[in-house]
């Protein structure tokens, strides 16, 4: 069994699989791709919002999670952190 | 024995542009760890910068006083509580950077740790050696632990930080064996200056690499 992932990749892992679909996801796909139960992806969805990593867009009823230019920006300090911390192995 | 009266009299100057170097290395790590605590709120990196900024100002304050040297030759004293204060900030970092890469979690443990070696160094007498022998100890530590997560991740960075380490510790052995030849503080500078090169390089592979993927993307 895997290990636990922690918050922050988590964070990583959403804001990842938004872009990977060109910057926008359906909620359903979203819940797919980040492999959390469907409370803790509105959770943690509600958290990027609030940090404005993350907007809401509604197109023909249908609703669509967008990443911001702030999400953006937190995936490359992540990506340095992750190496910086990798490199000194803490 | 003052720590800025040893080495051989050609190398001084450049054993104060020596420090700046292995000051501003140590204060770009200091930097990064803190932008990373900024966005993570995870304490590790601000005890990991923290290490970090004492070793930069422990050189700093040695570039400080060598400045002085030759002018202030009959205050031989002071110099000695200065490099007090310089052993004081070192081994507090080393010994901070074992705590973080170690994950020491208990502090019991963690005070035990500190208390032993500042008492080894502070009371006793030749406190020089003594200090580069425990900082010897303590970086064999800490290079062991990088080169475990080198044989772990198997990637340049993991194998420069573990090499500069190695340096490093090797370094506080010629420093320790000074008073049988000058010529081995220039020997334990230049290790020194290795060490720190490479971690530099590190560091520029890190940022250089990741602003080219954010330019990209």
């Amino acid at each position: 069994m895997g290990e636990r992932r922690e918050r922050l990749e988590i964070i990583k892992d959403i804001l990842e699989a938004i872009r990977a679909k060109g910057g926008t996801i359906k909620p359903t796909h979203l819940l797919y791709k980040s492999n959390l139960s469907h409370d803790s992806m509105k959770r943690y969805v509600s958290e990027l919002m609030e940090k404005g990593m993350v907007d809401e867009n509604e197109e023909k009823k249908s609703k669509k999670y967008v990443i911001t230019d702030r999400g953006l920006k937190f995936l490359t300090q992540y990506q340095q952190i992750r190496e910086f911390t990798d490199s000194f192995g803490f | 024995m003052a720590i800025l009266n040893i080495g051989p009299q050609w190398f001084q100057g450049y054993d104060i542009l020596f420090n700046i170097v292995f000051a501003i290395v140590t204060l770009f790590i200091a930097v990064l760890s803190y932008k990373a605590k900024m966005v993570t709120k995870e304490k590790k990196y601000s005890f990991f910068g923290s290490a970090f900024l004492l070793i930069a100002i422990a050189h700093l304050i040695f570039v400080v006083f060598a400045l002085f040297r030759n002018y202030v030759g009959f205050l031989i004293e002071p110099f000695d509580f200065i490099f007090l204060i310089h052993i004081l900030l070192m081994l507090l970092a080393y010994t901070i950077l074992l705590i973080v890469i170690l994950k020491i979690e208990n502090k019991k443990v963690t005070s035990l740790i500190f208390a032993l070696i500042l008492l080894m160094v502070l009371f006793s007498y030749q406190y020089f050696i003594k200090f580069h022998i425990i900082s010897f100890v303590l970086l064999v530590f800490l290079t062991w632990q990088f080169f475990r997560n080198y044989q772990n991740k198997r990637n340049i960075n993991t194998k420069f930080v573990y090499v500069s380490f190695f340096l490093l510790a090797c370094s506080h052995i010629f420093f320790a064996a000074i008073q049988t030849s000058v010529a081995l503080y220039v020997a334990g500078e230049v290790l020194q200056m290795i060490g720190f090169i490479l971690l530099f390089f590190m560091l520029m592979r890190l940022v250089v690499y990741n602003g080219r993927k954010k330019r990209k993307a």
